[in-house]
Formats: structure tokens, sequence, C-alpha cells
């Protein structure tokens, strides 16, 4: 298991290196700070825009989270293509593989997961899944749902707020 | 604060203003010897670090282009910084000794192929009075009667466990933040963000005590946004001073009797392999051909478990949480030298999504990572082997915006790190299942941020590129005063014995002074 989690590890470090999505990718999943994007759209259709948000759904599947976690990453990845051709026809042609089998928004999950796992290693792939990822993770209404506290200087840190408050094992000595 | 002339040629220059050059700036500068220090990086202060991962990242991080390969990443080899403090604003304070076999690794470990192991010229008792002046220095908990840190919840899921496995040298480490008020430092408050710059100065970082205890001296200068390109030598082979670009983009020369890099183990070599000349074709010190190569990055990996209850890792001092049993030399476990387990800053929630599982997705991940509060996580860190095909050479073709070939780095794990990789994800993976885990995930190393040996110190000049002292073989007025001088990389943090070698070599640069030497 490890020597197979390092290859496929190694080779998403390489895949990412050397392309614009090192930072976003590598560091910047975690380090990129989040901007939130609102419509309308202006690259995509809304066909389209919806099987980005089904992808979204699909690779992060929150059921408790509604659409409008997901829709960030789809307006954030539309206002990009608006501005970058290159982008746009990557999106347009990994929406037309995602759709090659019928509406993938359209699909049960099972169905979906099977169409993303044949796609992994595609650019496409790789593009939705950076910014997917820094889109519901990286927004700050979504820590709080999740128990990520952000910033703590200003309450005074964590010294008088829980930074030893563990119940489940008995507390070191 | 002093200003210098830039023709001045009685100034000591120092390039970087990190552990090594920050240090020993302000070592020379109190014995009365005056310093110009020129950081490639601009100048923070304290009301500029934010509890921000991504914002601090862009602000500290050294983001000039560089070329990874091997099994490093293509765009970011090396996670290190570019700021006044250098890489110790971002260090996360861990102040561990080498340990004194680990000064010995030929001796010690034997013949393995493919490792271009050396004895360091330096002994562990040749250090000793340094690593205790050094601990003074930045207040390391749990040496010389400065008690430890309390534990946060990751270091009690930690102890837990490795104390039920049986290991015994289990505690919250030594570290260079303060469990009360030091220095004129505050006690931590365990914000949770000190890989991020620590807000209120709790953590030793040489930006807010060395540099601004040396510009009180009236003996020191430091000229920030100043990118060191060349060192300048004349036709005896002395250094003479170097060549550097200001945020403007204007060159200038500064003049110096001596001249010191600490540049951190990629820009520092760089540097010397860009200061070639037709009378050192190969770059300046490096006779030996070793400037650049036995590049190590320490063996390191991560794991996180999904516990129980919540942990919150996100509160508290990032690493103060330390299991040390597995750092001896005991080859009987299929691998030389050792490593050290260590609490693990997680970079907040986008962090944790982004590293647990690089790539990962799916309802299981995604279902893990909504248990996001349940989360413990351990940083694996030990000793990797110096390998000469691991190394740092200026790029064929890329250059940075002065027109200075990038750092091409490369790095490729020995038979023997991958080895003690699969020992370390092993242990730690049984640590959190003795504490209850419900699932286990190892990974492999994030950019390295511990760059170590490009220019290592050698007994024979033929071995490596400068002394005990870190002074090159080739150019006596020529110093190496940063991590790259490491012969071994040892198990432990290396920032310790960055700043005791710096401390020494300031008394050595001061005697020779004195002894009309240099």
């Amino acid at each position: 298991m490890h020597k197979q989690d390092f290859e496929r590890a190694r080779r998403a470090f390489l895949k990412a290196g050397g392309s614009a999505f090192v930072l976003s990718l590598i560091m910047g999943g975690g380090f990129a700070t989040f901007v939130a994007h609102a419509g309308p759209l202006e690259a995509l259709s809304e066909d389209q825009a919806k099987a980005l948000l089904a992808m979204g759904r699909t690779l992060f599947p929150h059921d408790s989270l509604d659409d409008r976690y997901y829709q960030n990453a789809v307006n954030a990845l539309d206002t990009k293509a608006a501005e970058d051709a290159q982008l746009r026809d990557q999106l347009l042609e990994g929406i037309g593989q995602l759709n090659a089998g019928g509406s993938f928004a359209g699909m049960d999950e099972e169905m979906r997961v099977a169409v993303l796992k044949k796609m992994e290693d595609s650019a496409f792939f790789q593009t939705v899944y950076g910014e997917s990822l820094n889109g519901l993770y990286g927004n700050p209404e979504v820590w709080k749902i999740f128990g990520y506290e952000g910033s703590s200087v200003e309450h005074g840190g964590y010294l008088e707020r829980g930074f030893d408050d563990i119940t489940f094992i008995p507390k070191d000595s | 604060m002093a200003t210098f002339d830039k023709n001045d040629d009685s100034v000591v220059v120092i390039i970087g203003s990190g552990a090594g050059g920050g240090t020993l700036g302000n070592e020379l500068a109190q014995k009365g010897i005056k310093v110009v220090c020129l950081e490639a990086g601009s100048r923070l202060t304290l009301s500029d670090i934010k509890n921000d991962t991504g914002e601090m990242f862009m602000k500290l991080s050294w983001l000039d282009p560089r070329v990874g390969s091997g099994q490093l990443p293509a765009g970011l080899p090396a996670w290190i910084c570019k700021t006044v403090g250098g890489t110790t604003v971002h260090w996360a304070g861990a102040a561990l000794r080498l340990q004194p076999h680990e000064f010995k690794g030929a001796t010690t470990y034997g013949r393995l192929a493919g490792a271009n192991l050396l004895d360091w010229p330096t002994t562990y008792d040749d250090l000793e009075a340094y690593y205790t002046k050094a601990e003074d220095k930045l207040g390391v908990t749990g040496t010389n009667g400065r008690p430890r840190l309390p534990g946060n919840n990751n270091y009690h899921v930690l102890a837990y466990g490795a104390k039920k496995l049986g290991y015994k040298d289990v505690h919250t480490g030594n570290m260079a933040v303060n469990s009360r008020e030091y220095g004129g430092r505050p006690k931590c408050q365990q914000i949770g963000f000190c890989m991020s710059g620590c807000a209120i100065g709790a953590k030793w970082s040489s930006l807010y005590t060395e540099i601004p205890a040396a510009e009180k001296t009236g003996n020191f200068e430091i000229r920030p946004e100043s990118m060191v390109v060349k060192i300048n030598h004349d036709s005896s082979g002395k250094a003479t001073g170097v060549v550097y670009v200001d945020k403007d983009g204007a060159t200038h020369e500064q003049k110096a009797r001596m001249v010191c890099v600490a540049g951190n183990s990629i820009e520092t070599p760089r540097l010397l392999l860009n200061s070639a000349s037709s009378r050192f074709p190969q770059g300046l010190a490096n006779s030996s051909g070793q400037v650049g190569r036995n590049y190590m990055s320490h063996l390191t990996g991560t794991v996180y478990a999904v516990m129980p209850g919540e942990v919150n890792l996100h509160r508290g001092t990032q690493m103060a949480g330390i299991v040390r049993d597995e750092d001896a030399h005991r080859p009987e476990r299929g691998f030389a030298a050792g490593y050290e387990l260590e609490t693990l800053p997680a970079f907040g929630f986008p962090g944790v999504a982004s590293y647990m599982k690089p790539g990962g997705w799916g309802r299981e991940y995604a279902g893990d990572l909504a248990e996001y509060r349940n989360i413990a996580g351990l940083w694996i860190v030990g000793e990797d082997m110096p390998q000469e095909s691991n190394r740092v050479t200026l790029h064929e073709s890329v250059k940075d915006k002065n027109g200075m070939p990038v750092a091409h780095v490369h790095y490729q794990d020995h038979p023997n790190d991958v080895a003690m990789r699969e020992h370390a994800w092993k242990q730690a993976t049984a640590i959190y299942e003795a504490a209850g885990a419900k699932r286990v995930y190892t990974r492999l190393p994030f950019p390295s941020t511990h760059n170590l040996g490009t220019c290592r110190q050698s007994a024979r000049a033929a071995d490596g590129v400068c002394s005990s002292f870190g002074q090159t073989h080739d150019v006596k007025n020529l110093f190496i005063s940063d991590g790259s001088q490491f012969t071994t990389s040892a198990a432990e943090n290396p920032t310790l014995t960055i700043v005791a070698l710096a401390i020494r070599q300031a008394d050595y640069i001061a005697d020779q002074m004195n002894k009309r030497n240099l």
C-alpha cells in the first residue's frame, strides 16, 4: 500500500510541477487565498456549468452541503476561462468527455465515479480538481461547518480556549 | 543604525539574514566588527504577520523560479523563505542538538553503496559549549532550566499512542518557543500558526532578535531586497566584494574584507557556481567539485489519523511534541541512522484536504475530511544519505529576472531513505492505531524546508568545500555560514546547529582578525 501511495503521489507531484498549477495543486490547494466568485456565467453555458458542478459534488461529496458551496469553484473556472482561451478549450473538451455517455449531471453517483476514474490523469481533471478543492475547503463558511477555526491571534490564541481539551484519551502527565 | 559606504572594504559582507546570517551578523557586530548584511527579501514587522496560511505563504516564501527534478516537484523543489529573518520567520521552532555519533557518519554507518558519507571535521565536543550558547540565545525549552511547553491535543494523541507501544522518550520537545517570557519575547499563547510566522514573537526569529540587536551596536547595516548575483575576487584569489541587484533593478558592488554566504543550501551553491571566473572556472571554492553536491533535505514523510474524538490539531504550538526513541543508529531495523516523530503543522483545513491524500477524492476521502475535528498528525524527520548525484546546479537555460541562471535541484531517495521511511510509516501507524485511529493516511514529503549539505565541511580539501569553521578551503576570506556546511544531515531539525555553528564561526573570525590572519 505504501509503495502504491508513493508512486501515485510522486506522479502527481511530477505532473503538477512545470505547469501553471504547481502552486494551486501542491501548495496552493492549501495556501492559495480563497476568493468568492459570483455569476452570471461568461464563458460556459448553464448546462456546461451543471456538469462541472456535478463533477465537484462527485469529487468531494458532502450531502449536507447545498450547491452554492460547490458553485464557487465553477464560477471561478468560468471567470478564468473567459480570459484564457486555452483553459476554455480544455474545459469544453473535458465537459464533452464527461457527457460522452449521456448527461453527466443526470447520472447516479456510481456512474459519475466510473466516468471520472477514467479521466483522472487528464489535465482537465487536474484543473477542476484543484479549483474544486480550493473553492470548497478554502471557503471560510465551510471551515465553520467542519470545525476549522481560522485566525486565532485576535482571540488570544488557544491558551485559554481549549488547546488541550482532549477527552477521548487520558492526557499525558 | 549604521550605514556603510559601498567602497568601504573594511566591512564583512554577509549574504542572508536567517539562522546563519542573522546570528553571525549580530555576533560579529557585538564584537565591534562592521557588517553589511545583504538580504534578497523584504523586511516585515510583527504587524505584517497574519494567521492566514495562504497570505503568509505568498509573503514569506522564495517564489523566484527554480527547477526541480528526480522526485522533487518541478516548480517548487523546496519551500524556504525570502524575507528578512529568512526561514527563521517560518520555522516551527524545533531546536534539537545533533547526537555525538551523527558527526561521524562514515565511521558509524560504514560503507553504504551510493552514499557519499564522510565524518564531520567538527565533533560534538567542539560544539557542546556553543549548543548551550545557542539554546540560551533562542530560549530553548527543556534546556538549561527552562520548562517545556504544555502539550496540545495533537501531542496528547501522539504521546498516548507512543507510550502504549512502549516508547519512553516522549515529550513536548526542545522548542525555541517561549514557555514563559524570555529574552524580551512573550510566552506562547498556543495560537497555532507558528509556520506562518509567530504574530506575537514568542518563537525565536532573527527578524526580531538578532537583527535589531545588531543594529543597536552601530556596527551593522542590513539592506533588504538586495539580491547578490556574484562574489568578486582579486588576482590573488581573495574575495573582494559582491555584486548585487536592488529592488529597482540597479546593480551595485559592495566591497568587503570578507564574504560570508548564508543563503540556504540552494542559493548558497548557486551563488558560488555563478561566481565562476577564469581563475575558478568550476565556480568559487569548488576545486573539489563538491559545491552543490550531497544535497540533503532530510528523510521526511507525514502521517494523518482519523481519531474517535476531537483533536482540533490547528490549536496550539504546532511542533511541540516528539518521540525520540527511533533516533539512534540501530542497523537491526534494516537501515542506518535514525529518525524523529514530531507533531505536525497541519496548515489549516485546506492544508489537510490537500495533503492528507494528495489527489484524493470520493466519498470515503470526503467523509474523512468531514471529520476534520478528529484528525491528528505527525511529521517524520530522519537522516537522509548524502549522494553526489543529489545536487544543485545552474540551469542551462532558465534565468531569473536579473539574468542569473536559476537553481536546478535534483533529489532521489537512497535505498536507506526508503527503508527508513517505510519503518517510520509503520511505527507511526501503530502509534495512532494504539490510540484508537479509525483510519491512517501515510504520505510522502512536502516540498522540503530542510536543505542541507551542498557546501559541506571536510577535513581534506578534496572531500568538501569548507573547514570545521565554515572557511572555504580555496578562498580563505570566504565563509559558508548556513546549513550548506552540514557534512551529513543527522535526524534533528537543523536550525539549532546552524545557530551554534554561526556563533562559533564568529569567535573564529574575530580571533583570526586579531591575529591578522584575515
